[in-house]
């Protein structure tokens, strides 16, 4: 029990835990960040790849002006995915600058274009010993000839995104100051390298926030405006979970990520729903399992003291027959009586003592072979009406004796059961017995055999003290006796029901009673007449 | 000589009546009863020992609910007992 409370507290204090610190949500966005993360490693390694052969086809200043022309143009015209690629040479202060050729007739690339070509005209010159000397870092320390910027302009009230990738063309002296530079076109970035690169990453095999009902979605923006600019396509609005801005390649862009359809406080809030749900259905159990238990040991318990009432209630009802029995005898045997009907009386005595002596000791065995599982029932076809008949005369003396009026109803109508003869016989016995023990001021037995719905029914009906409604469902308990323990006046073992309930139900009937207090009760025995009705109950 | 008085209290039948005959043999007057209230009645009537009329129920009497009859009996002995 303790142990029980102290895990189900634990859970609680866990679940309460796990929601004040936000753990769910934290994880969730740990992941998110790590594939923004990916995302933008991923980035670089594609724009860096797409400009390293172009680096390698580079001109230099050795070479004019109309071969370098020639040369950029040919570029171009090999990668189209580039708008524009531009020379520097700080010595002969020489700038060169093409535009993709295939797009002469495009006038909006045309005018984009040459704005940007027009404000990296102004920079570079300026810049460009301190671009080189960046360059030539990179070059030592990272092995990484190519290095990104990027940021965004505003042309004719029009946001225009630039970029570029620069690097030190081969074959330059160090101390010359010479730069390349090419520019990814924004339409290919819109249209290809971004979209390829989001679906690269949201489908990634290694992706951690995949999952079926609601996939991740990511979409790129301006580093200083919410809104995006290139999105994935189950991008649905809303807040992003996380964002990125990138450092390495397009500056002034960032990344955003989040789950399509949903969000990951509502996420979180379903898995605290859910765990409070398992946390309950456990604690349930828990406490079924409690109550179970406790069940359990209440009814062991109550069985552990009736049958020590039992030994006590069994040791006094052998005692008695046996006492009287010896009494008897020894008065005989000391030849105490005159009369001679006194002698008959004796004899009666010592006989029906004997004969209690038998049934009690016959329902202990029967009871102690049914506990055991060895009780074995021999069903043949009967004539109950003459069972009931046989049985009865011969306790109808004890019955009228004792001052009892007897009535004895056997319809004509009863056709042959299959019933164990002996177990049916002491059934009926018991019953009367019963109606003897507990019968006060009206003394009435009444016997009815008759048939009704498919089986045999055997009445006992007495005006005895009754039994209470509440303990009329346990008094076919072993060992079960009504009233107060302490004050039974009438002997019994509290077999006698048990074995009438067992017996009724191994032959596929059974037993059942009405009763109200100080006016009597009924007990009928029902027996189908059908024998397969009985294999049934065998089985089950 | 006069006759000595046994009270035979017991609730089966048969044996009073066995325990009866032979105590009538003995030369006993036996007078018997089924229950203790019964038992209790004819002691304290037939006995020598206890002076009837100053023989009374004494004390808390009660009868609870349960049907247990609870209650305190104040006698009067003739002689002093010898013990």
């Amino acid at each position: 029990m303790l142990p029980a409370a102290a895990l189900m507290g634990f859970s609680i204090w866990n679940l309460k835990h796990i929601q004040r610190s936000g753990q769910v949500e934290a994880a969730i966005q740990r992941d998110f960040s790590h594939v923004l993360k990916i995302a933008e490693n991923k980035s670089w390694h594609k724009a860096y790849d797409m400009v390293m052969p172009i680096r390698s086809q580079f001109p230099n200043a050795d070479q004019g002006r109309a071969e370098i022309e020639a040369r950029l143009d040919r570029i171009l015209t090999q990668h189209p995915e580039f708008s524009y690629a531009l020379f520097y040479d700080k010595k002969s202060n020489l700038f060169v600058s093409r535009t993709q050729p295939g797009r002469d007739s495009d006038p909006n690339f045309c005018g984009r274009s040459q704005e940007a070509i027009k404000m990296a005209a102004s920079w570079i010159p300026l810049e460009a010993p301190h671009t080189a000397a960046k360059v030539r870092l990179a070059m030592q320390k990272e092995d990484e000839p190519v290095l990104f910027d990027g940021g965004w302009m505003l042309t004719d009230n029009q946001h225009i995104y630039w970029n570029l990738g620069y690097f030190i063309p081969p074959g330059v002296p160090k101390d010359r100051v010479e730069l390349g530079f090419v520019s990814l076109d924004e339409d290919y970035l819109r249209n290809s390298f971004f979209p390829t690169l989001m679906a690269d990453v949201l489908n990634s095999k290694d992706n951690v926030l995949r999952q079926e009902a609601n996939p991740p979605a990511m979409m790129i923006r301006p580093a200083k405006d919410s809104a995006p600019w290139v999105a994935s396509a189950n991008w649905d609005g809303g807040k992003p979970e996380a964002e990125r801005n990138f450092q390495w390649v397009f500056q002034d862009l960032a990344l955003a990520i989040k789950y399509h359809g949903t969000t990951v406080a509502d996420i979180s809030s379903r898995f605290l729903r859910y765990n409070s749900i398992v946390l309950a259905a456990l604690s349930l159990l828990m406490i079924g399992g409690i109550w179970l238990t406790y069940r359990n040991v209440s009814r062991e318990m109550t069985l552990a003291r009736l049958k020590s009432d039992f030994v006590a209630n069994v040791s006094h009802e052998l005692r008695t027959p046996l006492a009287l029995i010896r009494l008897y005898a020894e008065t005989l045997e000391l030849g105490r009586l005159t009369a001679q009907e006194k002698y008959h009386e004796y004899f009666r005595i010592i006989r029906e003592e004997s004969e209690r002596l038998t049934a009690l000791i016959n329902n202990i065995l029967d009871f102690s072979r049914i506990e055991a599982g060895r009780k074995e029932y021999e069903f043949k076809e009967t004539n109950l009406a003459e069972l009931v008949r046989t049985t009865l005369d011969s306790y109808r003396f004890q019955i009228e004796q004792n001052g009892f009026s007897f009535e004895e109803h056997i319809s004509g109508d009863i056709p042959p059961v299959n019933v164990d003869r002996e177990a049916i016989a002491r059934s009926l016995l018991n019953l009367v017995n019963n109606a003897l023990k507990y019968s006060k001021d009206q003394k009435y037995i009444g016997v009815s055999l008759y048939r009704a719905n498919g089986s045999v029914k055997l009445e006992v009906q007495d005006r005895g003290i009754g039994i209470a409604a509440a303990e009329q469902d346990k008094i076919f308990e072993k060992f079960y006796r009504c009233g107060d323990p302490l004050v039974h006046n009438t002997k019994g073992s509290g077999l006698g029901l048990s074995l009438v309930r067992h017996i009724a139900q191994a032959h596929g009937g059974n037993v059942s009673v009405e009763s109200v207090p100080d006016k009597g009760s009924k007990f009928t025995i029902a027996l189908p007449i059908d024998p397969s009705v009985r294999a049934g109950a065998a089985l089950a | 000589m006069s006759v000595t008085k046994i009270l035979i209290v017991e609730d089966e039948p048969n044996m009073v009546a066995g325990l009866r005959d032979n105590f009538e043999y003995e030369g006993f007057q036996v007078t018997t009863a089924l229950d203790g209230v019964d038992g209790l009645e004819r002691a304290l009537k037939d006995s020598p020992l206890f002076d009837k009329d100053e023989t009374q129920l004494a004390g808390d009497n009660n009868l609870d609910p349960n049907g247990t009859f609870t209650f305190g009996v104040k006698i009067k002995l003739k002689r002093p007992l010898n013990l």
